[in-house]
């Protein structure tokens, strides 16, 4: 399934974005990944922006971002008063200011992230982002914050941001499905980034490959229920090569990831990650 | 036990990828054929989907679908990408102040960031076409959220941003110098144009100035959706698929809506593979590829089908439906699917 670039690429860089349409796996391919960097000994954080997400047993630092947190860690560095800052956080006002204000969730959590790989408390950090739409509003309003507003914090912070994130420490994987759906918006989703900015994009990830083997049908008797299921097996098997082909546009390795049945898919897939035989 | 068929507004939720819009689709053609004059609301729909309603013009506006069924089938497609303009157009009182609006440097910004805001745009479209007699059922495909549940604290956050005391800390100097003036207003507003730069904070202000006068129309509008949604006259069902992370999911969307008083009403589980079938004896000798093939779709079964089980444990209907080969392009196809989702 995946090979051995995929291994050695992620064991350069500081920072990587999974990125993809809801569904896709996104989730389990970024805690594969982790684990797969953590049975080779480097130091792995995992950054989600789901609520709904939980740390998983074992060494993997685990941080669940939220707007609100992160900027109250900036602002108290800039204010530096704790007293004043407390009586300000517990104003409804300014929660809701928070959350609203046009841009400053991108600013805030992109922010976050970049002080994560800073301080280096982890080799590599892996980002688990929210589907394709809303991560690309995360990057293009981090973008357009960063035109709009010439002077200030929200400048500072963005023009650092962008600095890492454009870098090649980072890299952006795309995670995909061999389904018509899918296919379709990762092509739209790579279109989208690469005109927004020149992200490193490492690999495209196709999610859940059937086996990578074909039927013959001719070997089995006409009309036997052998026969019929080959067929139908060679049918969803060209299906799916002809959709991997459409992902051909976009010029990057594409790596198939077969399906995983265990009740603990990430670990099953961060096996096969770092011994691709098994 | 109480069926779909009992409400006249179904909102199908849940994740991008589950095939909510054919579900829904299929669910129109459904109830149309059994007679009632539908509306199926959609948001940016697969293209061949949109062929098979006769929808893919780009105006977006409700058109008939031509179906040879007892009941008449209106389709309706939402662009997700300017429904809040089109909500703010609606509710500003005059060319003057939505000229300013859509002149702040912000208000593109807000557009496309506001957390929430397709959402709430979405269903608040809703109440719009609930007004409208014509239409004896509707079916709305929500928009594909990250996870179902942000779908329904939109409102919320919504109001949370609009609410006029929280709105009006922001509004220009003249209301705080006349008697609203708060030391602790004085000292958030300060704190944050020290933290967030003073261009980006004045920048804020103004739109927040502009958009005065808005929240009265979104809360009226808020209030009555949430009766909506709350009345018996309207369904929830969960789209999923058979997999750890959306049983998860579920479970979550199932409890968030009981606290909003809002009780879920059936559970589709789309996109089941078939289980592996008996072949015979000696085709794995012949051809040793049909052995891990027939593996593979054996282990799909069983984990689906333990899946599909947990769901069951939900205590609602549910209703499994297979993988098509393919995306269902004819209207032939959709009311097949249809006749599994009613009875």
């Amino acid at each position: 399934m995946v090979n051995m670039k995929y291994l050695d690429d992620s064991l350069k860089r500081r920072l990587i974005f999974v990125i993809g349409k809801g569904g896709v796996g996104k989730s389990t391919l970024a805690w594969a990944l982790a684990e797969a960097l953590d049975r080779v000994d480097r130091r792995v954080g995992l950054v989600s922006f789901s609520p709904f997400m939980s740390a998983r047993e074992g060494r993997i630092a685990f941080h669940s971002l939220e707007t609100l947190g992160c900027f109250r860690e900036y602002a108290l560095r800039v204010l530096r008063f704790d007293r004043v800052f407390d009586a300000i956080f517990e104003n409804p006002l300014l929660k809701a200011f928070v959350r609203a204000a046009p841009g400053l969730s991108s600013t805030v959590l992109a922010g976050k992230v970049w002080d994560l790989v800073e301080r280096r408390e982890q080799d590599t950090l892996i980002v688990d982002m929210p589907s394709s739409g809303h991560s690309v509003a995360f990057f293009r309003s981090l973008l357009a914050v960063a035109q709009l507003f010439p002077t200030g914090f929200v400048r500072e912070q963005t023009r650092r941001i962008l600095d890492l994130f454009l870098s090649n420490d980072a890299r952006f994987d795309l995670v995909c499905l061999a389904t018509e759906l899918a296919v379709t918006e990762t092509c739209e989703l790579y279109a989208e980034l690469s005109n927004l900015a020149r992200f490193s994009f490492g690999f495209t990830l196709v999610n859940r490959c059937l086996p990578n083997t074909r039927p013959v049908p001719h070997l089995h008797e006409e009309g036997s229920g052998g026969q019929a299921f080959a067929k139908r097996c060679l049918i969803m098997f060209e299906r799916q090569e002809s959709l991997i082909r459409d992902l051909g546009t976009i010029p990057l390795p594409l790596l198939r990831v077969g399906y995983a049945f265990q009740t603990d898919p990430a670990l099953e897939l961060s096996k096969r990650i770092v011994d691709p035989q098994s | 036990m109480i069926s779909l068929i009992d409400h006249r507004i179904v909102l199908v939720a849940g994740s991008g990828g589950v095939g909510k819009t054919t579900l829904s689709a299929a669910l129109a053609v459904r109830f149309a054929s059994l007679g009632f004059d539908t509306l199926v609301l959609t948001v940016d729909p697969a293209r061949r989907l949109a062929q098979a309603l006769g929808i893919d013009s780009p105006d977006g506006e409700t058109t008939e679908v031509p179906l040879a069924a007892k009941g008449k089938l209106w389709a309706s497609q939402l662009k997700s990408a300017r429904v809040l303009d089109s909500l703010i157009e609606r509710i500003t009182a005059n060319a003057d102040q939505l000229r300013r609006i859509r002149e702040n440097p912000l208000y593109e910004a807000v557009c496309s960031s506001l957390s929430g805001s397709h959402e709430y745009a979405a269903i608040e479209r809703i109440l719009e076409f609930v007004l409208d007699r014509r239409f004896s059922k509707i079916v709305v495909d929500t928009p594909p959220t990250e996870s179902a549940v942000d779908l329904l604290s939109a409102p919320s956050r919504m109001m949370e941003f609009m609410d006029s005391s929280v709105s009006r800390w922001f509004m220009g100097k003249g209301r705080f110098l006349s008697g609203l003036f708060h030391r602790g207003a004085q000292l958030v507003l300060k704190a944050l144009r020290l933290v967030l730069g003073s261009d980006f904070f004045e920048s804020f202000q103004r739109l927040m100035n502009d958009i005065q006068g808005l929240e009265r129309g979104f809360k009226e509008r808020n209030s009555r959706l949430l009766e909506t949604l709350r009345s018996p006259e309207c369904a929830f069902v969960l789209a999923t698929i058979a997999t750890g992370e959306r049983l998860e999911e579920a479970r979550q969307f199932q409890h968030v809506l009981q606290k909003e008083g809002i009780a879920l009403r059936a559970i589709w589980i789309n996109q089941l593979e078939e289980p592996a079938p008996e072949l015979p004896g000696d085709s794995f000798c012949r051809d040793p590829a049909l052995s891990a093939w027939h593996d593979h779709q054996r282990r799909i079964h069983e984990r689906q089908s333990s899946i599909v089980e947990n769901y069951k444990s939900f205590g609602l209907p549910v209703v499994s439906l297979p993988c098509l080969d393919t995306a269902p392009s004819r209207l032939a196809d959709l009311s097949l699917m249809g006749e599994r989702l009613i009875e």
